[in-house]
């Protein structure tokens, strides 16, 4: 496994954006199959999902399963790319909250609306992408164990 | 100018404490507290009454009031001080400053940025047109003087001639020099915070000056960390902090763990066993100076090397955490670190502490445990884990200084009392939450730790007493420094805005002069001189016994050993000066 470059170096080829949209929706297909859904629908430790600040509070085994994983992720791919895991916010379906990232974190501390890609995604069971301020993104559904969408996988280029 | 012109100016000479409103004259500072006359400097022969100790500085401000008539050239000019059996201090130690006006709602006009008057002399009038305050009719002047060190004690005096137009008035100067000097060490640490490559936002939008030379223009502010202009700005962030008396502290890495820039580790090779130190050279080129102290030629304290710093160690670096809790990660932390330990004890880098601090926290989403600020004592468990990975390692760098830092707030209490100190030996704690336990500071030092408690900066509309109150309650804390947390938290626009009104700005880049330097404002320079005073009552204490300065500190301004552990409280600025006679006399007696 060879590390990833300094951030700062790497770039995404020059690609249209409807190709770099493939590659990025190729790499979300293969990393979605290596996430545990169950560990990521268990991320919070016990009692404490949904905090915000300093009351934030990860249950620790399945976050560095599900760190580690995400960081391999973003090595799939012969360009930078970033990955991120976000759940459904389960107190308000509407929203998804990124809870686990690789080297970017692109939605912020806070939940986020989720967009129609994001939203397709994680009903339909779709792969999807979207461009969002001249940026594009990939987005790839995880299950727990039972089926259940429970977030999706997210990659983008920063 | 007319005779009736002339005779509406005036000109004031009041003391460091205080900050004059740009339009009405006022003082900001003491509105509640004393009346304005209090600040005056002038004996009633009108001289400038000054006293000091060697290696050090005292400062005072004249304030040119233009009595709603326009001046346009405002010109000061020192000539040397005489003193005793020949002595002279040179002009050259007065550093002359012209003070930049910021506006803080709802306050109005406060000053705080000092520009050298040689930047901008004969373009300085009432108002200061570059300062871009309407209806200005005063103009607020900075004085520094140094005491050289070698300056026999007794009385000086000279002159300061203020130009106003042309027409010249004479100050007569008296400066007292005490028979002690303040060291060029400091025995207190006053911890100056900053996020690496933070500075960069400083120079943003003045790219195109002649002076700067499109520094870093087109580059993102990481790639501008591998520029010369960069280096030197970043350097004299570091330069500027010293002569403050205080420490720049700049972590280099980011919340995900990532490194600004490829200068600020050593270049590593590949991975797992294979892991190695490939080349030193940028790493010792962008530090060396300031561990060795090189960095800090030509500064009045001279090359003293950094007290700390920061190391790039985190949670993904130099280990990939991909790897985290598998045997490579371990291979790979030990590995780097002992090339760490013996690079630094080749290159005698042993008067700095190296901090291993763990700055992650869980809101940012990148990691399982809260690094900084533990809420949750089970987040504490990655503490004891990276000290049984780094067993053998950090821990026997002999002479080399390897620690461990914690940042405690809302656990403190529970976490001074566990076992965390017999190995974490750097404490930074919130301020409030070190009050809940005030015994902590002294269960800590009987461990060999250190003990700085944290905050903000002061901000503009503080009371410059704010400033001196962070020294004094180290001091009456017992502990050993003081932090605050952002101190260049610039913004291409910071000399002109702050969304915070400059609590997170303490110095200044020097962008819109089209240079590199990096300035102290009002608040650094009362803190240096706060600093200075600090070491009054460490030589006193040496010298009488612990607790000797602070029982007179408290004599001076009506406290008790209380009084440290609550809130800043309304303190008189101008209060500094008894407690800084105070401390000077019974050191003399």
């Amino acid at each position: 496994m060879t590390k990833e470059a300094p951030v700062h170096r790497l770039k995404p080829p020059a690609k249209t954006t409807r190709a770099l949209a493939a590659r990025l929706k190729e790499v979300a297909r293969i990393g979605a199959l290596f996430v545990e859904g169950d560990f990521l629908e268990e991320v919070f430790a016990s009692g404490r999902d949904w905090k915000s600040g300093d009351d934030i509070n990860f249950a620790h085994a399945p976050y560095i399963e599900l760190k580690r994983t995400v960081l391999r992720i973003e090595r799939i791919a012969d360009f930078r790319c970033f990955a991120t895991l976000a759940l459904i916010r389960r107190d308000d379906p509407a929203k998804a909250e990124a809870v686990v990232c690789g080297m970017r974190n692109p939605f912020g501390i806070a939940p986020v609306p989720m967009t129609p890609a994001m939203l397709r995604c994680v009903k339909k069971g779709e792969i999807t992408s979207e461009t969002e301020s001249g940026r594009v993104r990939a987005f790839a559904p995880i299950a727990n164990s039972d089926g259940e969408t429970v977030g999706f996988l997210m990659v983008h280029t920063g | 100018m007319t005779r009736q012109a002339r005779s509406s100016l005036s000109l004031d000479v009041l003391s460091e404490w205080v900050r004059v409103d740009p339009v009405s004259g006022d003082v900001v500072d003491l509105a509640a507290l004393r009346v304005p006359g209090a600040a005056a400097l002038r004996d009633t022969d009108g001289a400038v009454r000054l006293a000091g100790a060697r290696n050090e500085y005292v400062s005072f401000q004249v304030i040119v009031r233009n009595g709603g008539r326009r001046i346009r050239d405002v010109r000061l000019s020192f000539g040397g001080l005489a003193g005793p059996s020949g002595a002279r201090i040179g002009r050259r130690e007065f550093e002359p400053h012209v003070q930049w006006y910021h506006h803080v709602e709802p306050h109005g006009w406060i000053p705080d940025a000092l520009v050298p008057l040689k930047w901008v002399e004969g373009s300085v009038g009432v108002p200061w047109r570059a300062a871009g305050v309407p209806k200005q009719t005063v103009q607020g002047f900075w004085i520094d003087l140094f005491v050289p060190p070698d300056s026999p004690p007794g009385p000086y005096q000279g002159q300061l001639l203020v130009a106003l137009d042309g027409e010249k008035q004479s100050l007569p100067i008296r400066l007292e020099v005490w028979p002690f000097a303040v060291p060029d060490e400091c025995s207190m640490v006053a911890d100056m915070n900053a996020y690496a490559p933070g500075i960069v936002r400083g120079w943003e939008g003045h790219e195109h000056s002649p002076g700067l030379l499109n520094a870093w223009k087109g580059l993102d502010s990481f790639d501008a960390c591998g520029t010369v202009a960069y280096r030197t700005a970043e350097r004299n962030t570091f330069r500027c902090a010293h002569d403050h008396r205080s420490l720049y502290h700049y972590l280099p890495y980011a919340h995900s763990g990532s490194i600004p820039h490829p200068s600020f580790i050593p270049e590593l090779a590949g991975e797992g066993k294979a892991i190695r130190v490939k080349s030193w050279a940028a790493f010792d080129q962008h530090f060396g100076g300031y561990l060795d102290g090189s960095a800090f030629k030509g500064t009045r304290r001279g090359p003293i090397p950094l007290p700390f710093m920061y190391t790039p160690q985190n949670f993904h670096w130099p280990a990939d955490f991909a790897k985290f809790g598998r045997k490579g990660y371990r291979t790979e932390w030990r590995r780097v670190g002992a090339k760490f330990v013996e690079h630094f004890r080749t290159k005698g880098w042993t008067r700095t502490r190296f901090e291993l601090f763990f700055n992650h926290k869980q809101r940012y989403k990148y990691f399982p445990w809260d690094g900084d600020e533990i809420k949750f004592l089970e987040d504490t468990d990655h503490m004891y884990l990276f000290r049984d990975l780094s067993a053998g390692v950090y821990d026997a760098a002999d002479p080399v200084q390897f620690i461990w830092r914690v940042d405690s707030s809302w656990v403190f209490p529970a976490h001074c009392r566990t076992d965390l100190g017999e190995f974490v030996k750097l404490w930074v704690v919130n301020s409030s939450y070190q009050a809940e336990a005030p015994d902590g500071v002294n269960l800590l030092h009987e461990r060999g730790c250190s003990v700085f408690h944290y905050g903000g900066a002061s901000p503009l509309d503080a009371p410059l007493s704010w400033v001196w109150l962070w020294p004094l309650r180290t001091l009456g804390r017992g502990n050993d420094g003081f932090t605050w947390w952002l101190t260049t938290g610039w913004s291409p626009d910071i000399w002109r805005r702050s969304h915070d009104n400059y609590a997170t700005c303490v110095f200044y880049p020097a962008s819109p002069w089209g240079r590199l330097d990096v300035l102290g404002g009002i608040r650094a320079k009362a803190l240096r001189n706060a600093m200075q005073t600090i070491e009054y009552a460490a030589l006193l204490d040496r010298k009488r016994g612990p607790g000797t300065a602070i029982a007179l500190v408290n004599q001076a301004l009506g406290t008790s050993d209380d009084s440290w552990w609550g809130e800043p409280f309304p303190a008189d600025p101008l209060s500094w000066e008894g407690v800084r006679r105070r401390l000077a006399s019974a050191l003399m007696a």
